[in-house]
């Protein structure tokens, strides 16, 4: 059953997030740095990184914040932070299931 | 069949399915390209593709669900997003041309990084055309069934009479091709996003040669239909 979109990040839109944490920035920069964080293990293809954006803004979780050209810059905002957190935690705790279920917690 | 076309010259072929079929688009893009057709910038206009002869290759056709088409004096939907085509130039991939509701963009790099990387979030790029389309069927109900009843104040049969037997067979056949047409556009479109949620890609049925005659026996009698309407 597919999952209901802006509840549960995927991949991509969790690391879309992860690159704004700390500074604005714009799509050809998110893209880099989400190669370098992980190496190149998550592709970040670009109509997949300016639909999340799209997506991002429409639900607040980023907001535009300068437009030079065709670059636009963006910025976490305090909602995306949340949605961020909420899936850092639930991600933490699926870790946690693991080792538990590995060490014969469970 | 190993024709051999030539560098430079124009040529045009009629595209044999949908616009919505992403999957055979590509599948029929990508083998033209192997002879040595390659879709020319802009290609698609009123129906037909314009391709230029080159050297064969591999090459990669993706279409790109238009997001967001406005109103007639508006450029929303006539041209990618600037930052993002640069980024695909970025990936090797070239914006060709636009057909419909899709973008098309192609690479001659068969490494070159897919321009969608994640299946739900290409998924979420359908429910815009899947929108309009869901538009489309609506309009469609109203124009063919609704309207109809409305404007005869319920007789139907007697305009039909009024009309001519001829007249009110092709007017109702076009109806039927047009409606069925704009149900099973929406129907495959679902069907599509729901492939990619479920399954993480789009690619069944890509094989375009297989319905290829009844899509073009059917585009063929509805436009005879179209043309000969006003003449009876």
């Amino acid at each position: 059953m597919p999952r209901k979109s802006m509840v549960i990040l995927t991949e991509a839109m969790f690391y879309v997030l992860m690159a704004l944490q700390k500074n604005e920035m714009c799509g050809t920069d998110i893209a880099d740095a989400i190669d370098a964080v992980t190496d190149g293990r998550v592709p970040m293809g670009p109509a997949t990184l300016y639909t999340i954006l799209a997506k991002f803004e429409k639900e607040k979780y980023i907001k535009e914040t300068n437009v030079e050209g065709r670059k636009r810059t963006y910025a976490i905002t305090d909602r995306g932070r949340e949605a961020f957190d909420a899936e850092l935690v639930r991600l933490n705790r699926c870790i946690q299931d693991a080792k538990r279920a590995e060490e014969g917690q469970i | 069949m190993n024709r051999t076309y030539v560098p430079g010259k124009t040529y045009y072929r009629l595209p044999p399915c949908p616009a919505y079929d992403i999957a055979k688009t590509e599948s029929w893009l990508s083998d033209l390209a192997e002879e040595g057709l390659f879709l020319a910038k802009d290609g698609f206009f009123a129906g037909v593709a314009t391709f230029e002869g080159r050297e064969p290759a591999h090459v990669k056709y993706r279409l790109e669900a238009i997001q967001k088409i406005d109103g007639f004096f508006s450029n929303a939907g006539l041209e990618p997003d600037e930052e993002q085509l640069e980024l695909s130039e970025k990936y090797s991939w070239e914006y060709v041309a636009k057909r419909k509701d899709f973008f098309i963009y192609r690479s001659l790099d068969p490494d070159a990084r897919e321009l969608n990387t994640d299946p739900e979030v290409h998924a979420l790029t359908l429910n815009a055309v899947k929108k309009r389309q869901r538009e489309a069927v609506c309009t469609a109900v109203f124009l063919l069934l609704l309207y109809p009843i409305l404007i005869t104040r319920g007789c139907v049969l007697l305009m039909t009479i009024a009309l001519g037997t001829w007249c009110a067979s092709l007017g109702f056949l076009w109806g039927v091709l047009t409606l069925v047409d704009e149900i099973v556009a929406f129907v495959y479109l679902k069907k599509t996003q729901k492939c990619l949620q479920s399954e993480g890609h789009y690619r069944f049925a890509p094989d375009w040669r297989k319905h290829a005659r009844s899509y073009f026996l059917r585009k063929a009698m509805k436009n005879a239909v179209a043309v000969l309407l006003p003449f009876d």
